[in-house]
């Protein structure tokens, strides 16, 4: 006779993870919302900016270029990637759900990196159906001085590679800020205004090239933040060491957190 | 087998539990029983590592329950409620719950009908009453076909017909061999069901021993629990 020991799989806590998340009526419902805006703003923008482009518009936003068009939108996706990153955390402090989290899973340290591998694979999956199809159609847009005839240029995709990487990284923000404050609204909010506001900031100090949320918009459009804050400019290199020391020192000491306290959630 | 020895554990400024010892054996239905705040809910969240304890020891077939891999192959835990999230369904719950563990999906169905919730597996747990939140959350708990379970509370919100399941539940896997480990504020429900128990009052085991045994010299189970927990609040207050 078979028992169902005789049927087990292998345990797979990112598998878990991955279902909590697409299972969470919120986080897909964002993950949706932030698709549909973010496409449908770029496509209903992508004639007028190529216009703009075409004929040096004064009105077009500071740094804008043919390669770059599109890239602007990615912030406004980004409060449903803050969303999504918040929500992923906060929704284990509700209703019991962190106590069962860990009866399934006691080694805490193995839950929270499946958390966040299968976080960073939600939100990856989410930019690479975004914004390649945000850059194309704002590109169909620019007639004759589009960066793609026939060919994507590798210097565009790698522009996808950052953008993608900076959702990455605020989404784990989101999550470790969750996981530190064990809810929803107060890292919501923070994450948010700062994200909003931090090209704002740059007017007080250069300093603030030093935040996420501008280090990581240099990955991919650098000529929104240093057109008009020339001071701003850290160069790739050190934004990617900026932005991922943020998301790394975040995530390190939410983990050790997580690990360490009482479940008392 | 479960084998708690010498556990104690402060919250702040509240006491906790101190120097709780218990055993609960396979075959047997073991009741920890206590007025609210007692110290049942934290005896069982030390017990499942939820959180640490600041002395004493608490075993799981000779291993802490933060060493067993794959855990719910072992032991099945239920707390207060579902434990799960409002916005899904009581399948997606039981879905991640067995992938976490490597649990067949085929088990879902199993562990839904036998608790009675066929017919509202892809309904929000939000939705569901108490008493169907109790349900998934026994239900989660006989996932992996446990040798050991341990309920906290398993009775509250249940309607009579569901007191009534859930009495022959308990008998059912503790007839079958398993470890059953149930905490309880209500003294009749524990007579009817239990073989063994350990009564705490005040963070601290006032008495412990077999249900005929602890009644006898007593007019019954409710006269006795009144003569311990009455005799613990002296005692701590002297």
């Amino acid at each position: 006779m078979t028992t169902l020991v005789d049927t087990a799989r292998k345990p797979s806590l990112f598998r878990a993870e991955l279902t909590k998340l697409v299972t969470l009526r919120s986080v897909w419902i964002t993950a949706a919302l932030t698709w549909l805006i973010v496409v449908l703003v770029g496509w209903s923008q992508a004639s007028p900016v190529g216009e703009a482009l075409r004929t040096n518009d004064p009105g077009l936003a500071p740094g804008a270029s043919p390669e770059t068009v599109g890239f602007d939108w990615v912030a406004l996706g980004l409060i449903g990637i803050i969303v999504i990153g918040v929500i992923s955390a906060s929704s284990e402090y509700v209703s019991g759900q962190l106590r069962t989290s860990l009866v399934a899973a006691p080694n805490r340290e193995r839950l929270y990196v499946a958390k966040c591998t299968a976080l960073t694979v939600f939100v990856t999956l989410l930019g690479l159906v975004t914004i390649p199809l945000l850059s194309l159609l704002s590109q169909s847009g620019l007639g004759e001085i589009s960066v793609v005839n026939g060919t994507v240029p590798a210097s565009l995709v790698l522009r996808w590679v950052g953008a993608i990487a900076f959702w990455d990284a605020i989404a784990l923000i989101g999550f470790a800020l969750g996981i530190l404050l064990k809810q929803t609204l107060i890292p919501l909010f923070a994450l948010i205004v700062v994200s909003q506001l931090s090209l704002m900031l740059l007017l007080l100090t250069p300093a603030f090239a030093y935040l996420p949320t501008v280090a990581g918009v240099l990955l991919f459009d650098p000529g929104l933040v240093t057109a008009s804050y020339p001071a701003a400019d850290l160069g790739t290199l050190t934004a990617a060491i900026v932005t991922f020391t943020w998301t790394a020192g975040l995530v390190g000491f939410a983990g050790f957190r997580f690990s360490t306290r009482d479940a008392r959630g | 087998m479960i084998e708690i020895k010498s556990l104690s554990k402060k919250y702040g400024q509240s006491d906790g539990i101190i120097d709780v010892s218990l055993t609960a054996e396979p075959g047997k239905v073991t009741a920890f029983l206590g007025p609210n705040g007692a110290g049942k809910s934290t005896t069982f969240r030390l017990l499942l590592g939820l959180d640490r304890a600041d002395s004493g020891s608490a075993l799981i077939e000779g291993k802490p329950y933060r060493d067993l891999i794959a855990p719910l192959w072992t032991v099945g835990a239920q707390f207060d409620g579902s434990g799960a999230h409002k916005g899904r369904t009581a399948k997606a719950h039981l879905t991640w719950l067995a992938q976490s563990n490597g649990i067949p999906h085929s088990r879902i169905g199993e562990v839904l009908e036998l608790v009675g919730l066929s017919d509202a597996a892809r309904k929000r747990v939000g939705a569901y009453s108490l008493g169907m939140g109790q349900r998934l959350g026994i239900a989660a708990a006989l996932l992996g076909d446990p040798r050991i379970i341990v309920l906290d509370e398993p009775t509250n919100g249940l309607d009579p017909e569901g007191i009534r399941w859930i009495r022959g539940l308990l008998r059912t896997l503790a007839s079958n061999g398993k470890t059953v480990l149930i905490s309880s504020h209500l003294i009749n429900e524990v007579q009817h069901v239990a073989d063994h128990i350990v009564v705490i009052s005040g963070g601290r085991i006032v008495q412990s021993g077999n249900v005929d045994d602890l009644v006898a010299g007593h007019h019954d189970l409710e006269a006795a629990y009144f003569d311990w927990t009455g005799n613990a609040a002296k005692g701590s207050a002297a």
